[in-house]
């Protein structure tokens, strides 16, 4: 029933921006400014980041370099194609002995976006599923505040094959809607994998606040049919340099969870160079596995969710980090967490260095 | 509960298209929109550091963005005027989210 009225809605709101792009009162792509879109024409570019991460807690260590090259090509003015690859290693040391080496190579998102009008992008192929904020837009560790992602990481790092109807409307001066919405089939090809489902995001966004608030929910379709709901918030302020962003998790069978974390620049505070190109992040977090009842449902055991491992127990994890930016595009990032559950309170420190790189020359 | 909730969403996501549709007076044309206003309030939300590249990589990482982040075409066409445009900074190669350039 649900999915019925969701395709209805998607469906809906698709009709709802073709007709608006024929609308000739709308000023739509006549009101391009004359320079930028005519003369500038797009150029293929490869952009992405070289990582390296280790972490430390008792006993185990473990190290992983990561590769996850990003191939945009432009077709014209409408089109672009984008992929991402991620090729990782897990090496692990494990009281003394090191684990099989890994190596896994992914295909993070490969697709074609179509920007249909000035509020519409129709995008297909493989995407990230849209749920919550962490996935699509602090996946890549160049990005992230703290090295180590959050547990729910685990719930919402996942993708989809299928189609998504995204964009944004100014609804006034002062707020912007954006919306996100998909429906995935059931794939088994080889790096190409995904679940049937449906759903998507939309949120408010208030640019002079710097404010947005999002909710997301997701039905999956799989070997196991059910609901999943998100709510994110973020706030980056502008009065001093502190960002805060937020996400909060139902999903039943994959149990609730959520984080909130802090990210301070100590940039205001100081013309000591090293402090300018610092910034110091703290995150508190809690997971809780499902209810007897949720996981009654369920045919999983392990709870194994691609590269991410859910606890099977309840976690409580906290995390104190810092950053510093030797370059624009080199960050160095350190950071000490505590995580607790019942019998397993444990240390968890970790150190890496990430390296943003793009084609493209730089324009000084 | 969960109904509840979905129709909500529903319900949000179906109001965007009549609310904006019904009022284009309420979409800023792009030349109304101020490209650096637009970076400040929408590139820095997610990255601290933003390094500028020649003008036609910067158009397609624009359109990376456009899509990715969910703007408009108007914001990203005064994004990408504002960067890679006359507008652009002359002080700082690289634009931070709160102003001071890394490094
Ligand atoms: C919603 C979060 C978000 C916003 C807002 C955002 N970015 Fe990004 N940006 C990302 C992510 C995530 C990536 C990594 C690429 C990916 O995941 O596809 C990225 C990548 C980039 C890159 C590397 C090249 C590329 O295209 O991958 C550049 C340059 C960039 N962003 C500039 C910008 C500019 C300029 C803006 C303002 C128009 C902006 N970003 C707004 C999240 C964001």
């Amino acid at each position: 029933m649900m999915t019925r009225t969701f395709l209805v809605a998607l469906i809906g709101l698709s009709m709802g921006s073709f007709g608006w792009a024929d609308n000739p009162n709308k000023p739509d792509d006549n009101t391009t400014p004359p320079s930028a879109e005519t003369s500038v024409s797009p150029l293929p570019t490869i952009t992405g980041g070289l990582v390296f991460n280790s972490t430390f807690t008792p006993g185990t260590q473990s190290y992983s370099p990561v590769v996850n090259p990003i191939v945009l090509v432009p077709l014209g003015n409408r089109f672009l194609f984008e992929s991402e690859y991620n090729v990782n290693s897990d090496l692990t040391r494990d009281h003394g002995a090191w684990n099989p080496r890994q190596l896994n190579r992914e295909i993070e998102y490969m697709q074609l976006d179509y920007m249909v009008n000035p509020h519409l992008t129709i995008v297909v192929g493989r995407v990230f599923t849209p749920f919550g904020i962490y996935i699509e837009r602090y996946h890549p560790e160049w990005i992230r505040d703290l090295q180590v992602a959050p547990i729910i990481f685990g719930i919402s790092h996942q993708q989809s094959m299928g189609a998504e109807l995204r964009g944004a409307v100014h609804l006034n001066s002062k707020v912007d809607l954006t919306y996100t919405g998909f429906y995935a089939f059931n794939s088994t090809i080889n790096y190409f994998t995904g679940d049937r489902g449906l759903g998507g995001r939309t949120s408010l966004f208030f640019p002079e606040k710097g404010v947005e608030a999002g909710f997301s929910y997701n039905r999956r379709l799989g070997d196991n049919r059910f609901n999943l709901y998100a709510f994110d918030g973020t706030w980056n302020m502008k009065s001093i340099p502190l960002d805060l962003r937020t996400e909060v998790f139902k999903t039943g069978m994959l149990g609730n969870g959520y984080w909130v974390e802090g990210a301070y620049r100590l940039n205001k505070h100081s013309h000591n160079s090293f402090l300018r190109k610092s910034q110091v992040v703290l995150r508190g977090e809690q997971y809780f596995t499902p209810s007897a009842a949720d996981m009654a449902m369920t045919s999983m055991s392990g709870m194994m969710m691609g590269d991410n491992f859910l606890p099977d127990q309840n976690t409580t994890r906290g995390f104190a980090g810092w950053n510093y930016w030797v370059s624009d595009a080199v960050k160095l990032s350190f950071a000490f967490g505590r995580s607790f559950a019942l019998g397993e309170n444990q240390n968890i420190y970790s150190l890496g260095i990430t390296y943003r790189f793009a084609t493209g020359g730089s324009e000084k | 509960m969960k109904s509840t909730l979905a129709i909500a969403f529903l319900t949000s996501l179906l109001m965007a298209v009549p609310a904006a549709a019904g009022n284009p007076s309420k979409t800023p044309h792009s030349h109304e929109i101020d490209g650096e206003a637009a970076y400040k309030a929408n590139c820095t939300r997610c990255h601290i550091a933003i390094h500028t590249y020649s003008a036609r990589s910067e158009r397609t990482m624009i359109s990376h963005m456009r899509v990715r982040a969910n703007l408009t075409k108007d914001e990203a066409d005064a994004i990408f005027q504002y960067m890679a445009g006359e507008q652009k900074p002359k002080a700082a190669p690289t634009h931070t989210a709160k102003g001071a350039a890394i490094p």
